[in-house]
């Protein structure tokens, strides 16, 4: 199906009537964040990505998991609707998917966000300007996967402001259906357009191999490389907000007399206090140790866990950094460990 | 969907001071919702988080036993804001429980064994656990023999101190309290756990041993029961880490892959000798 320019507005009200619709929009801080869907000119390809990624959506930095008087539970909040994401880059849907094995998997599921994500269809928009913080082809990714993404979408042409919008699930062929009175049939050469579109936006990007990290990772893991590639660090954790596949949080109380929340918000391993036990004993009291766990936790052992590396190469953790530490060549440096 | 983050709302219905020092004391809970009552289907080794709205949670391992019907027992140091709270909680405050959580001691593998179980300090509250449960009548016949050591500083700081005295007396159980430093009235052991262990000298034939201490006490311990023969995989040890979900989600508390609130507490020296020491 295509998408004109000139029926988005329309598109737009049709989504939003049905489910909340979160799409790029300009945040105050700088760039752009996923945010409901206040008019029709946010949806559009974002150049660069998103400022923070899509998990926000599902895993926000600040929520209530449930409000109490005294020491009685008064409510609990749930998932209103349906949602619907526009605009999310295929390396930010592909995150979703290691994010479920998180907060589903374990035998204990997580309500706030499993229910979110049932309630969600995501339209992932092909990526035509891969940054060159991007290295999504280098994880398995592609700027065109689809994986995690129930809607394609793509741009008709360079420059184009059409979108093709090619069903991926179920759950997205029936979102189509939907909102069908808003979209045109497309040709039938648009997919083979489609492929050529994403073939050149694949060739953009140096495709590196990370495969030899992880048995490295493992066997120097008292290695003095970890010192060296830590050094310029700050601590301050950009990386890991930023990153879709972080899924670290803490919980704490907020009251005003005898009524308050209990909250989840993220946090982060590279903060002393993430780990520091109550006797005084810290098991990561040096930001080496932390690096590595964030390193590790990605490339080593989410492999083992989750069968699966929990990155998705969207480059937000190079772009945000401020020391200028780049994971690839972090990844690089622990490679040529001897 | 059940909600693994709400607690079950229970009662304080007892508190005991455990230590000299006052700052141990063991909260007898008792469930406010009869389904919760019949649904907290635990065994010795899992933790359970305690929580106090407005102070937040802590997890703490659970020294009570699957034995012991109708209540929860938690000893708790006192500590931060939330246990500092706690502690200054009297009988008849209402609190709450999320739990129970991680996997407890190997009950299946341990059946038919002989059991080792040796503890340093304050880590004895889940073995206070698998003691009660070990000897309770229903299920000693399932076991061997069973030994115990137990070790503090010096006797102000002994957990327990009725049970202790049971214990010592029993038939059913070979159960040694040691003290670190000879201390003028007492007139038991002394010597460090490591140390008594060896003197001991138990059988590692057919034998598991769990084992609960500080850092130094595990590091001392391990070579005497390897030393005595006990195989990598038959050294049992449960560890902490600071948690906040409990269940696998929050981040904090790995130990390598692996979750100390999912894939533990309780995990086997064969294990941990291939984990990264982070913890």
């Amino acid at each position: 199906m295509v998408l004109e320019a000139r029926s988005l507005a329309a598109f737009v009200e049709s989504v939003a009537k049905a489910a909340k619709l979160f799409v790029p929009e300009a945040d105050p801080a700088g760039g752009t964040i996923f945010a409901e869907a206040t008019s029709a000119t946010a949806i559009a390809p974002t150049v660069p990505n998103t400022r923070l990624s899509v998990k926000s959506v599902f895993f926000p930095q600040r929520e209530v998991l449930l409000s109490y008087k005294e020491s009685a539970i008064e409510a609990v909040p749930g998932v209103d609707g349906n949602l619907v994401v526009f605009g999310a880059r295929p390396c930010d849907a592909r995150a979703m998917t290691w994010m479920d094995e998180v907060f589903g998997g374990g035998g204990r599921e997580d309500p706030y966000f499993v229910e979110r994500r049932r309630a969600a269809v995501i339209v992932a928009m092909g990526c035509d300007e891969p940054c060159a913080s991007c290295f999504c082809t280098s994880v398995g990714g592609s700027p065109y996967g689809t994986e995690g993404a129930d809607v394609l979408a793509s741009r008709m042409g360079a420059g184009a402001a059409d979108l093709l919008l090619e069903p991926v699930t179920e759950k997205g062929a029936s979102f189509l259906a939907k909102h069908a009175g808003q979209l045109k049939p497309a040709a039938a050469d648009a997919p083979s357009a489609r492929q050529a579109r994403e073939k050149a936006a694949a060739s953009r990007m140096k495709v590196l191999d990370f495969s030899g990290v992880k048995p490295k990772m493992d066997a120097g893991f008292e290695s003095p490389a970890w010192d060296a590639i830590t050094r310029s660090c700050l601590g301050c954790g950009a990386c890991t907000y930023v990153c879709p596949t972080c899924h670290c949080f803490d919980i704490t109380d907020e009251s005003r007399g005898d009524r308050g929340v209990r909250v989840r918000t993220w946090d982060a391993c590279q903060y002393s206090l993430f780990t520091l036990h109550a006797s005084g004993h810290n098991p990561r009291s040096h930001k080496r140790a932390r690096m590595r766990q964030r390193l590790m936790h990605k490339y080593s052992y989410a492999p083992e866990t989750a069968k699966a590396v929990f990155c998705s190469g969207c480059g937000r953790c190079v772009r945000s950094c401020p020391v200028n530490l780049d994971i690839r060549e972090m990844l690089a440096a622990l490679e040529d460990l001897a | 969907m059940k909600n693994p983050y709400l607690p079950m709302p229970v009662t304080i219905a007892d508190v005991t001071v455990e230590n000299d020092a006052r700052d141990i004391k063991t909260f007898r809970l008792t469930f406010d919702r009869e389904e919760d009552l019949a649904t907290f289907d635990y065994l010795p080794g899992q933790f359970a988080e305690l929580s106090l709205f407005g102070r937040g949670e802590s997890p703490i391992g659970i020294a009570s036993s699957p034995t012991e019907k109708g209540h929860l027992l938690f000893s708790v140091k006192r500590m931060g804001v939330m246990t500092s709270e706690l502690h200054a909680s009297p009988t008849g405050t209402k609190m709450g429980v999320r739990g129970p959580l991680g996997h407890p001691f190997p009950w299946e593998r341990l059946e038919g064994k002989n059991i080792l179980i040796v503890s340093g300090g304050f880590a004895f509250t889940t073995l206070r656990s698998a003691i009660t449960y070990l000897l309770d009548p229903a299920n000693r016949s399932r076991f061997g023999t069973i030994t115990a050591v137990y070790g503090v500083r010096e006797p102000g700081e002994l957990l327990y101190k009725p049970a202790l005295q049971q214990w010592e007396a029993s038939k059913d159980i070979a159960f040694t309290t040691t003290i670190d430093r000879p201390k003028e009235g007492w007139n038991g052991r002394v010597g460090l756990v490591p140390v008594v262990v060896k003197e001991i000298g138990p059988d590692a034939e057919n034998a598991i041993a769990l084992v609960c201490g500080p850092p130094i006490m595990i590091k001392f311990t391990i070579p005497v029961l390897v030393e005595l023969g006990f195989a990598k995989e038959d050294i049992v040890l449960s560890l902490e880490n600071r948690m906040k979900c409990g269940i696998g989600k929050c981040g904090r508390c790995n130990v390598g892959s692996q979750y100390v609130c999912l894939h533990g507490p309780v995990f086997t020296w064969a294990q941990l000798e291939k984990l990264p020491a982070e913890y």
